[in-house]
């Protein structure tokens, strides 16, 4: 690994040339854009490390091209708990210091595995398609994509309070979409196409990928998500104390 | 209120049943900073001289510090104070000294999202009980139908009866049957271990205490803070131990401590471990581990999970094997990666200290060979060295309180008392409390920090006054000292403590508050009656030196000992009888002494 502290200010100019030069941009933008970003993860991530603590560093690149449909992917074998997401999320979005208030959310299971529920964007937007509100002259409901980062928008004027978004997303998918305490959805906003859950992940257990038509596999609740997690990682669940008594 | 601090302290009282919320004194708050500073003065202000841990009024203090629950790397140290089950002076076996002890895990910023710096319980219940805490909703809940329960079961039944986003901590049957090293854990092996608080809880009948809070914590100045904080996050990311913490955690220096010559081998008789490979971390990675494990906010995540793929343990799931694990494997001979598991899993589901556990089988073990003991004496187990099955046995009866468990469950002194045989030369303790996996011969100043450290033989304390206040600190700010071990400096520390709570603390007076915090506690066992007299190192470091590895003949001796002694005390501004000065106590502001 390169140390940015013994590193000249050459070198670091160089690199930071080399991540942002608009030929690997231009490559990237011509790749379809996940499996691109996908496939050179490993070799951006270690460049990324010797720049910055950030992991996310690089990929900033990558967003200045508009990731176009992304989504915030957890994974659960490289996920240690720490909950470095909740604190920046929170911070990020509701400048507090509380990860209650965070859209991402680290649920613990025994034997210890760790998920994270957090909203997969889904192409097919059940919690939008529930919004009875009418749609305005954009085909906007009180729930919307954003147009810039893609991620989920309330229009608070607009919104009745129903809740039927929110339990949509309960009914259908993984329940990471939440009434904020005034009573309005809370969904992932992408943090404007720039999600600082990502970016500050020290572990690299959360990234961007496209998102998929309709979420299904990804947005599994926590529960059944736990249970894949510990048949892939313990192979299954185990009678973990039975062989000593 | 000052940034970093929630203001509010919950008391509870078992005997009565009384739950009352008291504000936090900020003056207090200022000179100890919080988590083992803050509990020793409440500890102090809430005991008389001479009581007993198991006394119902004995306070035991769940602290926090005042940068947890905030988002700087590694703050996330809960660290408990209350009388020591097993430390104790020699003038009086009936007194006994004070004990911090931490772990990291989730429970501390969760207390600290309920609203609350600290949980200071007393008394003690008839019937058993836990707290349940949710915000300002605190309750005593019955908890007969948990009690009795390992970890590994306990931890899915809380689970299940109260929510995943609930933290807890509690005791195993070990903490029930007031095993003098029970710990209280939380998450099933992140353990409070040293100086036996498992024991304390389970006098009260306390079980667990649950937490969940909701509430966001403040910053004084976040201008500061964000330059400190960047600051530590960066030091921590690069420094160029991160990705060995990372991937090994601090099982790395299992084979290195070996070959150092400074590892607990066969009871503290050797310090190389020839089989050292056997039980590497190495083979650990290779083999059992499946991810890392970190606390909150911690970027090192230097725990790992693990699971034992075959043979008779298999299907086995626990984390580690860590560092002093090497207590319950090279200390008594162990050669099997998975028996080792397999012992430190059952430590931590009994709600035992592995490392006292550890010491007090190797010393069995050595008793045994000996011919100081037989059979019979353990209910007809032969404790041959590296026996697990054996070890497991044992583990079990101390847990529970029975047979030969009865006697083990105390201490060594007291092993020692009932043995005699001059088996007293080789129990390895400091003020009754066991050594842990560090061997005072190889390494230069552990003595002398060993011998002074407040809680009895102590691992964590390093090799000097420096180190020695530095870590102190760590544990009043609740930030781990794994970071200070991967770059994190204390001046950092220091500007993130500012920041936090709008303190104007120089580097003088940071150092200063450190020895405020040292020398209390130290007035603390002076009070119980601790003197120079149990200073010591067991005589077993005196008389044999080490016979193999790179520290073949290390030994210590009494005259270079007492010199770095008479040095330690001076430089303290103690006595020579390693009594504060009034003097220095004064200078510190610890008039009330």
């Amino acid at each position: 690994m390169i140390d940015p502290k013994k590193m000249g200010k050459k070198e670091e100019s160089d690199l930071k040339e080399k991540i942002t030069n608009p030929t690997r941009r231009d490559f990237v933008k011509g790749m379809a854009i996940g499996a691109g970003a996908l496939a050179l993860s490993p070799l951006l991530r270690s460049r990324a490390e010797a720049i910055d603590y950030d992991n996310f560093a690089i990929k900033q690149a990558l967003r200045g091209e508009k990731v176009g449909a992304g989504r915030v992917s957890h994974d659960y074998r490289l996920c240690v708990g720490c909950r470095v997401c909740e604190m920046t999320c929170a911070y990020y979005n509701q400048k507090e210091i509380n990860p209650f208030k965070s859209r991402i959310k680290i649920y613990t299971y025994q034997p210890e595995v760790w998920v994270g529920v957090v909203c997969t964007q889904c192409g097919d937007r059940p919690c939008m398609n529930a919004c009875p509100v009418e749609p305005d002259k954009d085909g906007r409901r009180a729930l919307y994509e954003d147009p810039k980062g893609k991620g989920l928008a309330v229009d608070r004027d607009r919104c009745i309070q129903c809740g039927q978004c929110v339990g949509a997303c309960a009914a259908q998918r993984n329940s990471s979409l939440r009434m904020t305490e005034e009573n309005y959805p809370d969904g992932c906003t992408l943090c404007g196409g720039d999600p600082q859950c990502v970016k500050k992940c020290p572990q690299a257990a959360l990234s961007i990928l496209p998102r998929t038509t309709d979420g299904k596999y990804a947005a599994k609740p926590a529960d059944i998500m736990a249970a894949e997690a510990i048949e892939t990682l313990y192979g299954g669940p185990k009678t973990i104390v039975d062989n000593w008594k | 209120m000052a940034g970093g601090y929630v203001g509010k302290i919950l008391e509870v009282d078992l005997t009565t049943k009384t739950i009352k919320k008291t504000p936090l004194n900020t003056k207090d708050a200022e000179m100890f900073i919080g988590g083992r500073g803050l509990g020793a003065k409440l500890l102090w202000d809430r005991t008389k001289p001479g009581g007993h841990y198991l006394d119902p009024d004995t306070p035991i203090c769940y602290m926090s510090g005042p940068v947890n629950g905030l988002p700087a790397p590694g703050a996330a140290r809960l660290t408990i104070v209350t009388r020591s089950a097993s430390t104790f002076p020699k003038s009086n076996s009936k007194h006994t000294g004070i004990v911090h002890t931490n772990c990291g895990g989730r429970w501390t910023p969760e207390l600290k999202f309920a609203g609350y710096d600290a949980v200071i319980v007393t008394g003690a219940s008839a019937s058993p009980v836990g707290i349940a805490i949710e915000n300002d909703d605190v309750k005593i809940v019955p908890a007969g139908k948990y009690w009795g329960m390992g970890t590994y079961d306990l931890q899915d039944a809380l689970d299940a009866d109260f929510g995943r986003r609930y933290q807890t901590v509690y005791i195993g049957p070990a903490g029930e049957n007031l095993v003098r090293y029970a710990n209280i854990l939380t998450e099933i092996h992140h353990a409070c271990g040293r100086g036996g608080s498992g024991a304390v809880m389970g006098s009260k009948k306390l079980k667990f205490i649950t937490v969940r809070g909701t509430n966001g914590l403040s910053i004084d100045n976040m201008r500061t803070w964000q330059a400190a904080n960047k600051k530590a996050w960066d030091e921590v990311m690069s420094s160029g131990g991160y990705n060995e913490w990372k991937r090994l955690g601090t099982g790395m220096v299992v084979t290195g401590s070996s070959d150092w010559g400074s590892e607990a081998v066969y009871n503290f008789k050797e310090g190389t471990y020839v089989y050292a490979d056997d039980i590497s971390t190495e083979k650990a990675l290779r083999n059992l581990w499946v991810g890392n494990h970190a606390c909150f906010m911690c970027p090192l995540a230097c725990l790992h999970r693990g699971v034992v793929r075959k043979g008779r343990f298999s299907g086995m799931t626990h984390d580690g094997p860590e560092y002093e694990g090497v207590m319950m494997g090279a200390n008594c001979g162990v050669r099997d990666l998975a028996g080792w598991q397999a012992n430190i899993a059952a430590a931590d589901d009994y709600g035992l200290c592995y490392i006292s556990m550890g010491n007090v089988i190797g010393f069995v073990m050595e008793c045994f060979e000996k011919g100081v003991i037989t059979a019979a004496d353990l209910d007809g187990i032969s404790l041959k060295w590296g026996d697990v099955d054996a070890m497991l046995e044992i583990q079990k009866k101390v847990a529970y309180g029975t047979g030969c468990g009865k006697l083990l469950g105390q201490n060594l002194r007291a092993l020692v008392a009932a043995w005699g045989k001059g088996c007293g030369d080789y129990a390895m303790e400091t003020k009754g409390q066991g050594f842990a996996a560090w061997n005072v011969r190889a390494l230069k100043g552990f003595e002398t920090t060993y011998a002074t450290a407040n809680r009895g033989a102590d691992h964590l304390e390093g090799v000097d006054i420096s180190i020695q206040n530095t870590r102190i600190m760590n544990d009043a700010l609740g930030i781990c000292l794994f970071q200070q071990l991967c770059g994190l400096t204390p001046e950092t520390m220091k500007d993130l403590l500012n920041a936090t709570t709008g303190y104007r603390l120089g580097m003088d007076d940071y150092w200063k508050t450190a020895e405020r915090l040292f020398t209390l506690e130290r007035s603390f066992n002076v009070r119980e009656g601790f003197s120079r007299d149990d200073d010591t190192i067991p005589p077993r470091a005196f008389k044999e030196a080490l016979s193999v590895g790179a520290a073949k003949g290390a030994i210590l001796n009494y005259k270079d000992f007492n010199q770095l002694l008479d040095k330690y005390y001076k430089d303290r501004g103690w006595d020579n009888k390693g009594i504060p000065t009034k003097a220095r106590l004064s200078e510190l502001g610890l008039d009330f002494v």
